[in-house]
């Protein structure tokens, strides 16, 4: 889910953009200083898009740039357990599939795609159900819970950090799983 | 920590969010993140964002739900009760069916976006 929120933070505006506007240059500089930035709290960091309140530049000796206390607004993505996210498949592994669920990835665990019994195809790259003729593929969207939410403070430009926030998601209820599953479970219950 | 004090944090309806990297987008360069996110949110049926920002508040005043269970009800635009339920399954409170239809019937007045 999508947080909107304001933060009170000081920011440094350096002295080459003195001559520009000042609430555009905050937005700028605040920005580039939380691009990506993941937090355990807030969640992941998309934009910082509006400034509320903007007080006067302070110099500190030694530094020419000045600092103004600020008052701005974020966008931010969180999610949540028991969440519910629709998300596209970007990959299938032989454990699982990778969802994007937004700016974030989580995983389906080949245990928790369908109450059937899954096999991975190396051949094509897809999961494939035993009884069923469900598979699942590249690019294939999806509808699926999140069992559990793992985030960790840290930035998403260091890659090696990335992998340390997890969300394990499952498709093992009710009206979840690949929207043609749904849409046939749904046919099915109606022909009774 | 991001910045020195949180003052609010309020949950929004996905579209909203589509707009507001939509606007920034037209004087700065998007990054990743920013581009997964538009992206990822373009693929999906969803309201208009000006309807979104007012069935996100008729959930909240009329049908008096938590901000973020009007966030959820908003982002997956259910069709039908299995849809409801889906969502009201983990909420504390119970929901009743005629509750989840009188919902459904508002949602219906509005289009969605394929």
């Amino acid at each position: 889910m999508y947080y909107k929120t304001k933060i009170k933070d000081i920011v440094r505006i350096p002295p080459y953009k003195f001559g520009e506007p000042l609430n555009e240059v905050a937005i700028q500089t605040l920005n580039e200083t939380y691009e990506g930035r993941l937090d355990k709290k807030l969640g992941l960091l998309i934009c910082v898009n509006a400034i509320e309140e903007i007080g006067e530049g302070k110099l500190i000796m030694g530094d020419g740039a000045s600092y103004h206390s600020v008052v701005f607004e974020a966008i931010f993505f969180k999610p949540e357990q028991h969440e519910i996210f629709n998300g596209e498949v970007i990959d299938v592994v032989d454990y699982g599939a990778f969802v994007r669920i937004g700016p974030m990835d989580g995983l389906i665990h080949v245990s928790q795609v369908t109450d059937d019994y899954i096999s991975y195809n190396a051949k094509n790259g897809s999961l494939t159900a035993k009884e069923s003729n469900k598979s699942l593929n590249e690019s294939d969207l999806v509808r699926a819970r999140a069992v559990s939410v793992s985030i960790k403070d840290e930035s998403t430009n260091n890659i090696e950090n990335n992998r340390n926030s997890k969300i394990p998601l499952t498709m093992r209820q009710n009206n979840l799983g690949r929207f043609e599953w749904i849409e046939e479970a749904k046919q099915n219950s109606k022909k009774g | 920590m991001i910045g020195k004090e949180i003052i609010e944090s309020e949950p929004i309806p996905s579209s909203e969010v589509k707009e507001i990297i939509e606007d920034f987008a037209e004087n700065n360069e998007l990054n990743y993140e920013q581009n997964l996110t538009v992206n990822h949110l373009a693929r999906f049926k969803r309201y208009s964002a000006d309807d979104a920002k007012e069935i996100y508040q008729k959930l909240q005043d009329e049908f008096g739900l938590r901000a973020k269970v009007a966030a959820h009800i908003v982002d997956l635009v259910p069709q039908d009760l299995a849809d409801m339920r889906l969502i009201f399954a983990k909420e504390p409170s119970k929901t009743t069916k005629e509750d989840m239809e009188a919902i459904l019937e508002m949602l219906e007045q509005y289009d969605f976006i394929e």
